[in-house]
């Protein structure tokens, strides 16, 4: 018969918390330079270049075709063989979930694009707009306010998945909790607060992608 | 060239397999206000979005105020393909406005106006303001300013493109079925502004539906019939004894609808 102790909890709130820190940090990070990488890839999978085209493709699909656990796995011990350099488990951990995410941005940033009428350049186009001009000024700033709601939906989603980076040894908030159950040997209440942390951490950031979506809306 | 604003030479453009002109030859002078007629598809749109370079001409040539568009002489004499910058100089010397208004929603209507001039004239965002401010009082809509294009009626988004087509101080108008989006109670005050210009002397070359403004407006009526110039006409002219037949029978079609 398992026997509640939630009282130990109030010693491993603060490694708890810790882990917590860690996970914004890792996703915040990953999820900012994950929107870098899928601007870059949906430009070029947009562009009229055919190696650009090409290239950006090939990225779109690697990314998004690979486990989120392989990738973590391949770059943690692939990359220092192949660049001779050493890389610490944070380091490799945020590449990994921002290049896979990168992947799924570009499409969201495509999706976005492709949605604004061709009127919108046609205009900005007949008082001399340049291509680049066009695309900054009156076509990104659209789409981008198209792709809050998925973007958010992402984040999300990736908030839970950076949870993986337990495995290679990034301190977040799963592996101070599986330090903590294996010297306590508390599964359930240790968890349990994980699991509600992790709520309340999503629930936070749905809530706040939600509120900068109406603040920044289009009038409609 | 001295008074001729636009001259078009042999103009050909298809789309695919679809030839949508095929031989235009056709003067502007200055001041002109020009309004091309004819049926849908038969090429009025195609070419005036070819006037601005929206559309790239397959063959002939068209003059802007004497200047050859979409080309340029190299050292050696030879012509060859225009750089961008010079394509996106033309047209910021050419006003164009949409059936679809093309409004940027993200903006209000200030910063629809003011947005060429500190983007293309590069002006302090203060001296765009006034510029700004100056033509949309003309357009009646000084009181919107800071609105979001959401919350015009159709009229009033299209007089505020006009607003921001004439901001950048043009050589030329394009409208492009500037009035066919528009309820009919609201095509009124778009025309009032489209015959305020064409008191002022600017050069307008106007794709219409709308045969009482060309009645009234225009100086020169052209009937464009299965990408050919089928008539060039005064307007008194082509709507009381029409030259070709088939503005005839063209014009009987569209006045009895009206």
């Amino acid at each position: 018969m398992y026997v509640f102790h939630p009282e130990i909890l109030k010693e491993y709130i603060w490694p708890l918390l810790a882990g917590l820190k860690m996970t914004v940090i890792v996703s915040v990070l990953s999820m900012f330079l994950g929107m870098i990488a899928g601007l870059i890839a949906c430009l070029m999978k947009i562009s009229p270049n055919v190696f650009l085209r090409v290239s950006g493709t090939i990225y779109i699909e690697i990314a998004r075709g690979i486990p989120n656990l392989v990738a973590i796995f391949w770059l943690y011990y692939s990359l220092p063989i192949i660049t001779g350099i050493a890389f610490s488990a944070f380091t490799s951990g945020v590449a990994a979930l921002s290049l896979k995410y990168g992947g799924y941005i570009a499409e969201i940033y495509r999706a976005g694009i492709e949605a604004i009428k061709i009127g919108q350049k046609e205009a900005a186009y007949s008082i001399g707009f340049s291509k680049l001009q066009t695309m900054s000024r009156i076509v990104i700033p659209q789409a981008f306010r198209i792709a809050i709601p998925p973007l958010g939906n992402v984040f999300v989603g990736l908030l839970q998945n950076s949870a993986l980076l337990s495995v290679i040894g990034v301190a977040d908030l799963m592996r101070n909790a599986e330090l903590a159950v294996s010297e306590t040997w508390r599964p359930f209440e240790i968890y349990t607060a994980a699991a509600v942390l992790y709520l309340t951490l999503t629930i936070f950031f749905a809530r706040s992608a939600g509120y900068y979506e109406k603040r920044i809306a289009i009038v409609r | 060239m001295g008074n001729c604003m636009i001259k078009i030479v042999d103009l050909h453009k298809s789309f695919g397999d679809l030839k949508v002109l095929k031989g235009i030859n056709l003067e502007v002078e200055k001041g002109a206000v020009v309004c091309i007629i004819g049926a849908s598809g038969s090429g009025k749109s195609t070419l005036l979005r070819c006037i601005n370079y929206l559309e790239k001409p397959d063959k002939g040539k068209i003059y802007i105020d004497g200047e050859l568009i979409g080309y340029r002489q190299t050292k050696g004499g030879r012509l060859t393909k225009a750089r961008p910058k010079d394509i996106y100089r033309l047209r910021s010397e050419i006003g164009m406005v949409f059936q679809l208004f093309n409004l940027w929603p993200h903006k209000t209507v200030l910063g629809n106006v003011t947005e060429g001039l500190i983007i293309v004239r590069k002006k302090k965002k203060a001296e765009a303001i006034l510029i700004a401010e100056k033509y949309l009082e003309l357009v009646g809509l000084i009181d919107k300013r800071n609105q979001y294009p959401a919350k015009l009626s159709g009229g009033q988004l299209q007089r505020v493109a006009i607003a921001r087509a004439l901001a950048m101080n043009p050589k030329i108008m394009l409208f492009d079925e500037a009035t066919s989006a528009l309820d009919p109670e609201l095509v009124g005050e778009v025309l009032e502004v489209m015959e305020k210009l064409a008191q002022e002397g600017m050069t307008m070359v106007v794709v219409t539906h709308e045969m009482s403004f060309a009645k009234h407006v225009a100086h020169r009526v052209i009937f464009l019939d299965e990408g050919l110039i089928a008539e060039d006409s005064l307007p008194e002219t082509i709507f009381s004894k029409p030259k070709n037949p088939r503005t005839e029978i063209f014009l009987s079609r569209v006045l009895q609808n009206t």
